[in-house]
This record gives C-alpha cells, sequence and structure tokens, in this order.
C-alpha cells in the first residue's frame, strides 16, 4: 500500500512538473504578486514580479499566466531592477546584477548582454528601421537624492551620453542633470533630440522637470504653471505620458 | 538632543565649519557598489579628530523600489554592511541603520519584515565568518530608517532596536509629518545647504548609536 501511495505522489509531483502554464480557476485562483501588468492588446500581456525576477506572458486576457523568465543560474537571487516591454513579442528586462536580457519572440529565447548599469529608467524605439534604445542610469539613492546618468544603446553598444550632476564634484556645469530628488520618469521623444525627467522631492510642493533638446547632451530645468496649483499636494509626482498626450 | 546633519557628501573639507554651526553627529552611508556616498577609513578619522560622532547608514542600490525588499537580499545588505562596520572599526555595539527609503503602504509591510529577517541572518553570518577566520567578534545592533509605519512595524517584529525617522511629510499617508514615539534619530529639512554642502538636517535622542575612535 505504502509503495502504491508513493508511486502516485511520485506520479503527481512529476506530472505537476511538466505543466508549466496555470490556469486561472475562479474557485482556487492562482496568487500572483505582479508589480506590473502591460497588455499589448485585448489578448497579450506581459507582467514582471521584480523581487522573484520572474516574466510572464498571457494570451488569453490574463486568464493564465505562464513563466517566460529567462533560466540562467546566475539569476537566483537576482531581482528585475527595470524592464521595457515594445510589444507582445519584443521586450527587455534588467536584472540587479547588470545584466539586460532582450526577446523578440515572446519570452521563447532570451539574448543577454552585460550593460553599464545595473538599475535605470528604460525605454526603446524604433528609429529609422533599427531599434535605439536609452537608459538613465542610477547611482543609488541617498535620502531622497538620486544622482543619475544618460546612456544610448544605438549600433549594438551602449554610449555614456550625459553624467548628471555628483555631490561629490566641484565646479559642475550648470546644464547637467541635478543629483537632488528622486527621477521618477523619463521619456525620449521620437525625433531622438527631446526628452524630459521628471523629480520628486520630499519637501511638500516642490517638483522637478527638466528638459533636453539635443539628445540628452545638456538639461535645463523648466517651471510648469499649470504645476502651480498643486502645490498643496504633500508629494508631487509628473508622469511623462501626460505631458506628451495631455493637452496642456 | 543633539543636532546633526545627513549627507551623501564627504564632509573631510568642511568639519570646523560644520562644528562652528554646532553639529554633533554626521550620518554617512556605507555602500560597496554605489561607492560614490560611502564613508571611508580617511574620512571617519578626520570626523573623530574633530570630536563629531558619526552615525552610520546602509543603503547601497535601490533603497527606495518597494520590490527591492525581500529576505535575500537583505540578509546580503547584512552580511556587508557589518563587514562594512567591522573593517572601519565602528565601535562595538552602535547601530547600522538600514534604510527603507520610500513611502511603504501596508502591502510592503511583510516583504520589509521579511528583509529584516533576513538582515538579522546576515548579522549572524557575519558574526559566524569572523569566527571562522579567527577575527574577533564585534557585535553590532540593526536599526532601521524609514517612514512612520516602517519604525512602527519594525518596532513590533522585534529586530531592530534604533529607529530614524525619514524627513518627507506625506508619506504613511501624512502621519510621517508627526515625531514618531521613542525615535533614536528624526530628519527635520532636506536639500540644505550647509558650509557648501547639500545636507539633510537631523535631531538626536542624544543615544542615537553614534561613534568615533
Amino acid at each position: 500500500m505504502k509503495k502504491i501511495l508513493l508511486s502516485l505522489l511520485v506520479l503527481l509531483i512529476f506530472l505537476g512538473g511538466c505543466n508549466k502554464e496555470t490556469t486561472f480557476n475562479p474557485q482556487s485562483p492562482q496568487k500572483y504578486i505582479f508589480d506590473s501588468i502591460n497588455m499589448s492588446d485585448m489578448n497579450n500581456g506581459w507582467a514582471i514580479d521584480k523581487g522573484k525576477g520572474k516574466v510572464y506572458k498571457t494570451k488569453d486576457g490574463g486568464k493564465s499566466w505562464i513563466d517566460v523568465s529567462p533560466t540562467d543560474q546566475s539569476l537566483i537571487n537576482s531581482y528585475i531592477s527595470s524592464y521595457y516591454f515594445m510589444d507582445s513579442f519584443t521586450a527587455w528586462i534588467l536584472y540587479d546584477s547588470s545584466i539586460l536580457y532582450s526577446t523578440e519572440d515572446g519570452g521563447k529565447h532570451w539574448q543577454d548582454e552585460k550593460v553599464p548599469f545595473n538599475s535605470a529608467n528604460l525605454l526603446f524605439t524604433h528609429h529609422n528601421d533599427a531599434i535605439v534604445g536609452w537608459a538613465l542610469k542610477s547611482y543609488g539613492m541617498a535620502s531622497g537624492n538620486e544622482p543619475v546618468a544618460l546612456y544610448k544603446y544605438e549600433n549594438n553598444s551602449w554610449i555614456l551620453i550625459a553624467e548628471g550632476e555628483m555631490p561629490q564634484k566641484e565646479n559642475t556645469r550648470k546644464d547637467t542633470i541635478p543629483w537632488t530628488g528622486e527621477k521618477k520618469g523619463f521619456v525620449m521623444l521620437p525625433d531622438m533630440l527631446t526628452g524630459f525627467i521628471t523629480v520628486e522631492y520630499r519637501s511638500p510642493g516642490n517638483y522637478g522637470l527638466y528638459v533636453t533638446n539635443d539628445g540628452g547632451k545638456t538639461w535645463y530645468s523648466k517651471k510648469l504653471d499649470i504645476l502651480e496649483n498643486k502645490k498643496m499636494n504633500p508629494l508631487l509626482c509628473i508622469l511623462p505620458g501626460s505631458l506628451i498626450t495631455g493637452k496642456n | 538632543m543633539g543636532n546633526g546633519i545627513h549627507t551623501a557628501t564627504n564632509v573631510s573639507n568642511v568639519l570646523s565649519c560644520l562644528k562652528d554651526n554646532g553639529k554633533t553627529f554626521i550620518v554617512r552611508y556605507f555602500a560597496v557598489i554605489n561607492t560614490w556616498k560611502a564613508l571611508t577609513k580617511t574620512e571617519a578619522q578626520n570626523i573623530s579628530a574633530v570630536n563629531i560622532y558619526i552615525v552610520s547608514i546602509w543603503e547601497d542600490t535601490d533603497g527606495e523600489d518597494p520590490s527591492y525588499f525581500s529576505y535575500a537580499n537583505g540578509k546580503s545588505d547584512g552580511k556587508c554592511a557589518f563587514d562594512y562596520a567591522a573593517n572601519l572599526n565602528q565601535t562595538a555595539n552602535t547601530p547600522v541603520y538600514f534604510a527603507v527609503d520610500f513611502d511603504a503602504t501596508v502591502s510592503n509591510k511583510q516583504s520589509i519584515l521579511d528583509y529584516f529577517n533576513g538582515v538579522r541572518d546576515g548579522y549572524l553570518q557575519y558574526l559566524h565568518d569572523r569566527h571562522e577566520f579567527g577575527l574577533p567578534e564585534i557585535y553590532y545592533k540593526i536599526g532601521v530608517y524609514g517612514s512612520y509605519d516602517v519604525l512602527t512595524w519594525c518596532r513590533e517584529q522585534g529586530i531592530t532596536s534604533y529607529f530614524f525617522q525619514a524627513y518627507a511629510p506625506g508619506w504613511s499617508s501624512g502621519r510621517n509629518a508627526n515625531p514618531w514615539p521613542n525615535y533614536h534619530l528624526r530628519q527635520i529639512a532636506s536639500n540644505q545647504s550647509l558650509c557648501g554642502i547639500n545636507v539633510d538636517l537631523d535631531v538626536s535622542n542624544g543615544a542615537a548609536g553614534g561613534w568615533k575612535y
């Protein structure tokens, strides 16, 4: 009897391990903790569990999710520090080990690349039939302040475009990205010249918006009248997306 | 009650000015990856030489990212932070504060507590490794830097024994605008200019675990 039970148990474990796809069942739903869900259309989408370093895909509008994470052993205990989903096939995943994974087939295969940043705001766009990438590298926070640097991916390599201000350096240029404040948002427009960085400060009513018009080489502070009436908010965060699409 | 600063800048060149401004302690960072903000032994010697206390805080990578907080990262940070303290010869029985540098909500509570479970085990690993290598076991304390709610959760958990309240009046649904009861350190202003460097202003309860040579 014991042998039969043991055989059944082994069989159950084996069969359970074969099926990677998890189906949503309203009676006993599989629980996920997603940091982000990005739907490419009504059915296809990506999801991320940053802490566990996991990437998931759905093809049925979120009813079931398939783990399509890169499977390298080096990723054990790594977490996802950033990601970018272009469409249902193309994505980039940055791990804290400074390895950037990219896929063009929906996560079936991943290409890995060592990059000069382990934490960054990522952005990829098509430009003249090629993919161009941007990474606003974070040097880590210090009590609400965050030095950064801007990198651009072009012709298969990452190039440093601009070093932001660092607190230790003297005589910093005025047209660099300041180190104070947390860099919450970053976007470059398709013209490859215009870009925005939004900054959040701990002091109530303070915000920052920095703009470039020369492809990220130089940056200047921009004041927006529309934000002045928000000054009573304890914290003010402005997402670049609303700046691009909003009428104001 | 003592007055001090919290800064990511090496203070070696402005110590007499800070002293003239009545500062009795300086909070400085430990980091092994983002070393631009890290306290060095020479700087610690300089600070000690003018009779100012040092307070140690660990914040290396992604302390502002809720996803960073896990048992594994806590254990790694705990080991690294106390190795760093011992290498600097930080005074025994003083704390290293670990930063939770974002506005944590209840949904983040368990991962933050997991992180501090990891910090405790990283500290035990540090002690074990010192013992294995025949080095003196220097005992330290675990502190937490964060919002009103984070400090409350950590006090209930019982691993941390030093508490440093971050400056961000809007955090913890506005509760962070009020002093957390029994804080050891409290930031009272951020991004101030003092003696030519960017600082946050802190107050201590007089027993915040500062150290000097």
